[in-house]
């Protein structure tokens, strides 16, 4: 029962009773310009046989540069045989900020006839999913209203804008067995020189060293090149509520997402295999797996992650494939140590980017000593959390957040592989 | 300035002078100061508090025929407060989605019913205020409450017939 026609039934409610009190016929007379207010309304509703409506979805994305405009269109056709009225409306989700038209309508509609309700939405990032549309069918006051469910399910993603990184050359440790762009570890076929080895029966002919073979009679040897790989790469993005801080509607977290989206396109350019675990409000994960869809199911999973209370403990540690770079997007705290402990004792090949929150957060203490101190103190707290990770053979990239990534990550690289020839 | 708000501050502006007249014929100018109050009332409030300004003009309306204010200028005051109050109700309802034309068939049409039942109300008090049946109270109270039990039958055949 709608508000409205409680408030007549009480008005009219109380203008009766006055009436008796008082024994005033004019206030009796003064109800029946609402009895008749009410009753025409209850009249004029439709009856559930009169109502027989069909709803259709349709989304249009547009926009790429800062966010994307995306214009909905709930479109709603009468298949009774009476004209009736409707109200329209449509929830807000969260994360949507409207941009032009309105949530709700309120149409006549003759048999036959259709209506669309449109409206144009923002959103920075997110996954919107609407399930069902809640029509309200009723009489021209909007007095006496039946809701219609119509199941019309429609969801879409609006996945992080990244950046199209510069392609962060590296050779890591361990390669899968699949031909790629990182040079291996082992001899075979590709482009970069690698050895010379005695010529046995079934090698190639164009593999054989004629020159070699010239200066050593009845002795063969075959020229081998460095293979090329694939590398696989594991993303771990750190969406824990107590890490995350948010400052002019900006969070760390937002920028986590962005970068994690941006390394995983970079990495899937480069015909690397990429996996994907988030914690946050739950854990989200891609499993590992090459090329565009890839892509674009690692950008769907991440449109719709959001911080939460999950912990880090909660990444299945064991699915992740011992040949995996796992890079660790995380600002750090002093208890995540036991988890790098855990990642390191399971042969992994760790890069930890840690976001800088303190030069993220650009707090002006101005004359306040204490508060002045206590960044400070907070400030050295994470240099040696940092420091105390990167004693564990982690490699530490302490990211200031203004600061391109890419160099950083290519330093860290090139850093590791001069340790492994020492 | 859409049609919908012109009409609103016409049936609003006319409520105040017939609740003012009225008050004023039977010399109680604190009705016309209270009406005054709950017009500046619609005007600030808006939608929000539309259905706390009905209730109280009616409460007033039903206030000044208790103190002997002429009835026919409480009963234009309490229908044109009604129209107010659903006319805003409606554009509350409706949004701000003007482009469709189908909107406007609903204004048109939701205009045209309201029109007609407080002219329908009106008729109806006004014929049946001059009509004089001695019906004794019992009786009267007896047949009110058999118009309540059977609301449901009479709705129930309008619906049959519309």
């Amino acid at each position: 029962m709608s508000s409205k026609i409680l408030l007549v039934g009480a008005i009219i409610f109380g203008l009766f009773v006055t009436s008796l009190i008082f024994r005033n016929g004019d206030l009796m007379w003064m109800a029946i310009i609402f009895i008749v207010y009410m009753g025409t309304g209850i009249a004029l509703s439709p009856t559930d046989k009169d109502i027989c409506l069909q709803t259709r979805r349709y989304v249009k994305k547009t926009g790429k540069s800062c966010a994307f405009f995306v214009e909905m269109t709930l479109e709603i056709c009468n298949k009774g045989r009476k004209g009736i009225c409707l109200r329209l409306s449509d929830p807000l989700l969260e994360g949507m900020k409207i941009i032009d038209g309105s949530l709700k309508m309120c149409v006549y509609l003759r048999p036959g006839k259709k209506a669309e309700l449109n409206y144009t939405f923002n959103a920075v990032r997110g996954r919107f999913a609407w399930h069902k549309s809640l029509i309200m069918a009723g009489d021209p006051f909007g007095l006496a209203e039946s809701g219609v469910e119509l199941n019309d399910m429609i969801e879409i993603f609006i996945q992080p804008q990244f950046k199209k990184f510069k392609p962060v050359f590296f050779r890591p440790w361990k390669t899968l067995s699949s031909i790629g762009l990182v040079p291996s570890r082992a001899g075979g076929f590709g482009t970069d020189f690698w050895g010379i080895r005695d010529y046995h029966p079934g090698d190639p002919l164009k593999l054989l060293d004629w020159r070699l073979a010239a200066r050593h009679p009845h002795k063969y040897y075959i020229k081998e090149f460095v293979q090329e790989k694939t590398a696989e790469i594991a993303i771990l993005l750190d969406g824990r509520e107590k890490m995350n801080l948010v400052i002019n509607k900006e969070s760390i977290y937002d920028i986590e997402v962005k970068a994690a989206a941006s390394l995983a396109e970079m990495f899937i350019r480069q015909g690397h295999r990429v996996s994907l675990f988030a914690i946050g409000e739950i854990l989200r994960y891609v499993l590992p797996a090459y090329g565009k869809i890839q892509l674009n199911r690692i950008l769907n999973c991440l449109s719709g992650v959001r911080s939460g209370s999950g912990s880090l403990e909660n990444i299945p540690v064991e699915h992740i494939s011992n040949k995996s770079i796992i890079m660790v997007l995380s600002p750090v705290d002093f208890n995540d140590i036991y988890f790098y402990k855990r990642l390191k004792s399971n042969g992994f090949d760790v890069i930890l980017i840690s976001p800088d929150v303190y030069d993220f957060s650009e707090i002006d203490n101005g004359n306040d000593k204490i508060g002045d101190l206590a960044f400070r103190a907070s400030c050295l707290e994470r240099g040696i959390n940092l420091n105390l990770i990167s004693r564990l053979s982690v490699s530490v990239v302490d990211w200031h957040v203004k600061e391109p990534l890419p160099p950083l990550i290519q330093k860290t690289f090139i850093r590791n592989q001069r340790l492994r020839r020492i | 300035m859409n049609f919908s708000k012109i009409l609103f501050y016409i049936c609003l502006s006319l409520s105040t002078v017939l609740s003012i007249m009225g008050y004023s014929r039977s010399s109680l100018w604190q009705g016309g100061v209270i009406s005054l109050i709950i017009t500046a009332g619609w005007l600030l409030a808006g939608a929000k508090f539309a259905s706390a300004c009905l209730t109280g003009s009616v409460c007033l309306a039903a206030a000044g025929i208790l103190l002997k204010a002429p009835p026919m200028f409480m009963f234009l005051y309490v229908s044109l407060s009604l129209a107010s109050w659903d006319i805003t109700m409606m554009e509350l309802s409706i949004g701000s989605n003007t482009k469709e034309k189908k909107v406007d068939l609903y204004r048109y049409i939701r205009y045209l019913v309201l029109t007609m039942v407080l002219c329908m109300g009106l008729s109806a008090v006004i014929i049946g205020r001059h009509l004089s049946l001695k019906i004794p109270f019992l009786a009267m109270v007896i047949l009110v409450v058999l118009f309540i039990a059977g609301f449901d039958r009479i709705i129930y055949y309008l619906r049959k017939k519309l």
